[in-house]
């Protein structure tokens, strides 16, 4: 909790963000690529640069492609609370402007945590949030450090 | 006039010339030339700015025209894909098919909706409630019609999208082409003005997508966001507005001035600002650099102003002026001194014009000035500063003056000398000096000059062992030539006698006029004193050669009185006086000689003091008294008469007599007081007499010259007269020849006075003086007195006889009688009454005798038988 304070001091979100926020707390997700791939740790904004569209590349040079959940899922929204620290609303300015100009497009969009898991697990150069509950060997959770 | 107007043109070109009145001038275009530039280059800003906001309008419209185009692209791309998805796959496999391919818009931006012909939403995604949209106008729109393109709605929301979107929507066809549904593509307005930069479009420009129907899809100005309405407002000076083909939208942006002229506007303040501080700099600048040439300006004016006033005054000047400069020598000592400047009068004292003088040196000028002392002079003032002044005689030809004042002063690394000609003043000086030393008539040294001569000669014979005869000359007679033939014979007199003294005298030697008729002559002598006395000897006889004066011979003859240096005094003032005593001598001897100085003669002059000083006091203490000599008939031996005669019993010198203190009282002028109390006592004495009973007497009473002139004497007569009591005819008074012969005219009507009162005169000394027979006549006179010295040898000398004969002849002729004094023989009486005298008087009879003796003699009748 102290955490999430010191966000909304940074970041001055709005009251309803930080109420959602809260509830979304009990949505625990866990950022994951192909058990193949040889990432096992990233900082929290080179996360947040590749599902940005901020870059195509993994810090190692290996190409990466990012997968998001639908619009709207909890779990989507506690990621890029977490990792990007935007709330849904900023996240559609940010892609709007980034779609309209021309300069990138937002991650494919998945129906659930178990067709994403089993994109990832196939392809080694994807990168994707799931449920902690849909983790299973077939990818690997990587350490998301702040 | 044509030089005036010169004049005056040059005088303004001068001025424009001055800096003080160039500057502000040269300033002025300065500044306008500042200004110009300035709103030149702030037109051209303006012009720039305006150019580049009108370019980066039009490259921020293809812009906005590209990413719209794309956008709508991608829409169109997508509704197109989804038509052919539903009509492959039906409405509901449609789009999990295109998601399972990834093919659908990113659900973040886009939601996609399939409706089927009944206006239903059967499928979208993101998943939504599935609703109606029947009475849509963009359902309609593609019910009725096939375009067979995209359709874009204004905005709208509805229930299943609570936000307002843009619907693009397109017509979906089942197999027979009939109508059978829609497929929506829904977008946030705010998705097509995303582009909106503040960096670009500032924070009022406007950014958005226009319908051709007129109506607004999406229009985003600053932060404001804004759809659906119509743009009424005309699109703005710097805004452009682009058709999008074939799908009936209009891109728009606008640019809002004030922003995009605000760089211009703060560059334009810039620029005033630069402008405005380059100018008061300039101004400041101008101001204080005219200041200080303004003071320069002034300051040389003052100078000039100085300069002519120096230049006019020295020109008028009577003085000359010479400027200096200093010119040194490579030691530093002072060698020469250039002229620099110099004044009309130093011209005129130099001959040379000024341009000349200006390139010589003093020493090129009067190379005699390096041995005169003149140069020395000079920088002997440079050393010591200040104004020097002095006069000197110049010696040099080339300043044509003889006598010079001249003033130098010192001024820094040079001098001025003001030169004077004082040759004038000089000459006046040197002739007032000699008016001063000489006797105007003469011509020969008066009083002062002799003193300093025989100073400087008593001085010389000190040194020298010499000695010097001083020589007291007074002339025998002088009185009587001025008197008788007038002041001009006297002066020519003097004057004749003047050269002849001068004449006699050798080199070394010189003569003075003292004054009147005194000279005095100065003789050095080297050896013994008498090896002078050939040239006073000389002196004596030329002055007795006879002088023609006025048609008359006259001859004078003169006394001389010597006191030799050292024996008879030791300075100039000792020695005059001696001679002077000397000489008194000489004229007591006679007159016609000449005395040397003997100690004897101081003493009667102190005699002479002594009695001078008691005669003052004399008649106050009763010290005189009269003594009467009886005077007698020569044929009746009766006494008739009496002289009175004065006596003056000194209180430690005794009994005085008169020829010892008359003079003195003369000269004293105690004389009229002491006539007087004579005239008086003699008066109340007849009186007494006749009051006593004795026979009436007449008294006689001698008047001196000074008594007879004096104004008042009748009028003393009268009252003495008056206050004895005494009859006039018991009076008679003696008057000298002298005395009368002075003012002939003024003597007689004063005796005519005296004898109206019928007061008797009588002439005394008769034949001493200068008498004219012929006034003689005209005297109001009653009686002749034949002169002692004439009665003394009678019987002895038949030349005296013969005159007393005469005079006894001449008198009875004239009717008057005559008097014998100074009888004191028998023999001497015996002459007289044969020769017809009338009365006599002298010891023969009796002496004078006091008044009671008289008066016993008088009653004695053996005596009246004499």
């Amino acid at each position: 909790m102290l955490t999430l304070f010191s966000f909304f001091r940074l970041w001055l979100l709005p009251a309803c963000v930080l109420l959602w926020s809260g509830m979304a707390a009990a949505a625990d997700y866990v950022v994951i690529v192909s058990a193949r791939s040889p990432v096992t740790a990233l900082r929290a904004e080179q996360v947040a640069a590749i599902f940005l569209a901020q870059t195509g590349y993994f810090p190692g040079g290996e190409e990466a492609v990012a997968l998001d959940l639908p619009v709207g899922s909890p779990l989507r929204d506690a990621f890029y609370y977490k990792v990007a620290a935007r709330s849904p609303a900023l996240m559609k300015a940010y892609w709007t402007k980034m779609v309209f100009t021309g300069r990138g497009q937002p991650p494919r969009e998945l129906p659930s945590s178990a067709a994403v898991r089993r994109m990832v697990a196939d392809n080694p150069a994807m990168i994707a949030y799931i449920d902690r509950s849909a983790l299973d060997a077939s990818v690997k959770a990587i350490q998301v450090t702040p | 006039m044509n030089t005036r107007q010169e004049t005056v043109r040059a005088r303004w070109l001068r001025r424009g010339l001055d800096t003080h009145v160039s500057l502000p001038l040269f300033a002025l275009l300065l500044l306008v030339a500042i200004w110009v530039v300035t709103f030149h280059e702030i037109d051209a800003e303006r012009e720039h700015a305006q150019e580049a906001a009108t370019d980066s309008l039009h490259e921020m419209l293809g812009t906005y025209e590209a990413q719209v185009a794309r956008s709508l692209d991608g829409i169109d791309q997508t509704l197109r894909m989804l038509k052919y998805a539903v009509e492959r796959k039906g409405a509901l496999g449609a789009l999990p098919e295109l998601g399972r391919e990834g093919l659908l818009p990113p659900g973040v931006l886009f939601v996609v909706s399939i409706v089927d012909r009944n206006g239903m939403t059967v499928a979208s995604n993101p998943k939504a409630v599935p609703i109606s949209v029947a009475d849509q106008h963009y359902f309609r729109f593609h019910a009725e019609r096939d375009t067979g393109a995209t359709y874009v709605s204004p905005a709208t929301r509805d229930a299943a999208n609570s936000e307002w979107h843009l619907h693009f929507t397109r017509r979906l066809d089942d197999d027979s082409g009939n109508f059978a549904g829609i497929v929506i593509v829904e977008a946030d307005p705010a998705y097509f003005t995303s582009s909106y930069e503040r960096s670009r479009l500032g924070e009022r420009g406007t950014l958005g997508l226009v319908g051709a129907d007129g109506i607004v899809r999406a229009l985003r100005t600053g932060d404001k966001m804004s759809f659906g309405q119509r743009l009424d407002a005309g699109i703005g000076k710097y805004s452009g507005m682009r058709e999008l083909h074939g799908i009936g939208l209009n891109v728009l942006i606008g640019l809002d001035e004030t922003e995009l002229m605000a760089g211009f506007e703060r560059q334009r303040n810039e620029k005033m600002w630069e402008a405005a501080i380059l100018s008061g700099a300039l101004l400041v600048f101008t101001g204080l650099l005219w200041l200080w040439s303004w003071q320069g300006a002034r300051h040389r004016a003052h100078m000039r102003r100085a300069q002519e006033t120096y230049a006019a005054a020295s020109a008028a000047s009577l003085d000359a002026f010479f400027v200096m400069r200093e010119m040194r020598n490579v030691a530093g000592g002072i060698v020469d001194f250039k002229i620099v400047d110099a004044n009309v009068r130093a011209e005129k004292m130099t001959g040379f014009s000024k341009d000349k003088l200006c390139s010589k040196t003093l020493c090129g000028l009067m190379p005699q000035a390096r041995e005169n002392g003149m140069l020395e002079h000079l920088v002997e003032v440079m050393r010591v500063g200040g104004v020097h002044e002095q006069e000197w005689q110049s010696n040099v030809p080339q300043l044509r003056a003889k006598w010079l004042h001249q003033q130098v002063v010192a001024v820094e690394g040079g001098l001025v000398a003001i030169v004077r000609d004082i040759s004038e003043r000089k000459l006046a000086e040197e002739s007032m000096l000699h008016l001063a030393h000489h006797d105007t008539l003469t011509g020969l040294p008066n009083r002062s000059l002799i003193s300093d001569r025989l100073d400087l000669t008593i001085a010389q014979a000190q040194r020298s062992g010499g000695s010097v005869l001083v020589a007291f000359i007074d002339l025998d007679g002088f009185k009587l030539v001025n008197d008788g033939l007038g002041h001009n014979a006297g002066d020519e007199l003097l004057k004749v006698v003047a050269e002849r003294m001068a004449g006699c005298l050798r080199a070394c030697d010189t003569v003075g006029r003292f004054g009147g008729d005194e000279f005095v002559l100065l003789l050095t002598e080297p050896g013994s004193a008498v090896d002078a006395a050939p040239v006073l000897e000389r002196v004596r006889e030329a002055v007795l050669q006879s002088i023609s004066l006025c048609g008359q011979e006259v001859q004078v003859s003169c006394s001389i009185g010597v006191a030799v240096y050292p024996s008879d005094g030791g300075d100039a003032e000792t020695l005059l006086m001696n001679a002077d005593a000397a000489m008194y001598r000489a004229k007591e001897k006679g007159k016609n000689n000449c005395q040397f100085y003997t100690r004897e003669m101081n003493a009667s002059i102190e005699e002479k003091l002594v009695l001078l000083e008691g005669l003052r006091s004399a008649l106050d203490e009763g010290q005189f008294r009269l003594v009467y000599q009886p005077k007698v008939d020569l044929h009746s031996g009766r006494v008739f008469g009496v002289e009175a005669l004065v006596r003056w019993d000194h209180p430690e010198h005794g009994v005085i007599g008169p020829d010892r203190f008359i003079p003195l009282a003369e000269e004293s002028g105690m004389i009229v007081a002491l006539g007087e109390w004579i005239l008086r006592s003699a008066c109340a004495q007849n009186k007494a007499w006749q009051n006593a009973g004795l026979q009436p007497l007449c008294v006689s009473v001698n008047v001196s010259p000074r008594q007879f002139e004096e104004a008042r004497l009748v009028e003393r007569v009268q009252q003495a007269l008056d206050d004895s009591g005494l009859a006039p005819q018991w009076l008679e008074l003696e008057v000298t020849e002298g005395v009368i012969m002075r003012d002939l005219q003024q003597a007689v009507a004063k005796m005519a006075q005296v004898r109206a009162m019928g007061v008797s005169l009588s002439i005394d000394d008769f034949g001493t003086g200068y008498s004219s027979l012929s006034a003689l006549k005209s005297f109001p006179i009653s009686t002749l007195k034949i002169d002692k010295s004439f009665v003394r040898d009678l019987g002895r000398s038949s030349g005296d006889e013969a005159i007393a004969s005469s005079i006894i002849g001449l008198a009875h002729r004239l009717r008057l009688r005559v008097i014998a004094e100074g009888v004191e023989t028998e023999q001497q009486r015996s002459f007289l009454r044969e020769n017809g005298c009338d009365e006599m008087q002298g010891y023969l009879f009796s002496r004078p005798l006091p008044p009671q003796q008289l008066a016993a003699l008088l009653r004695a009748p053996t005596v009246r038988a004499a």
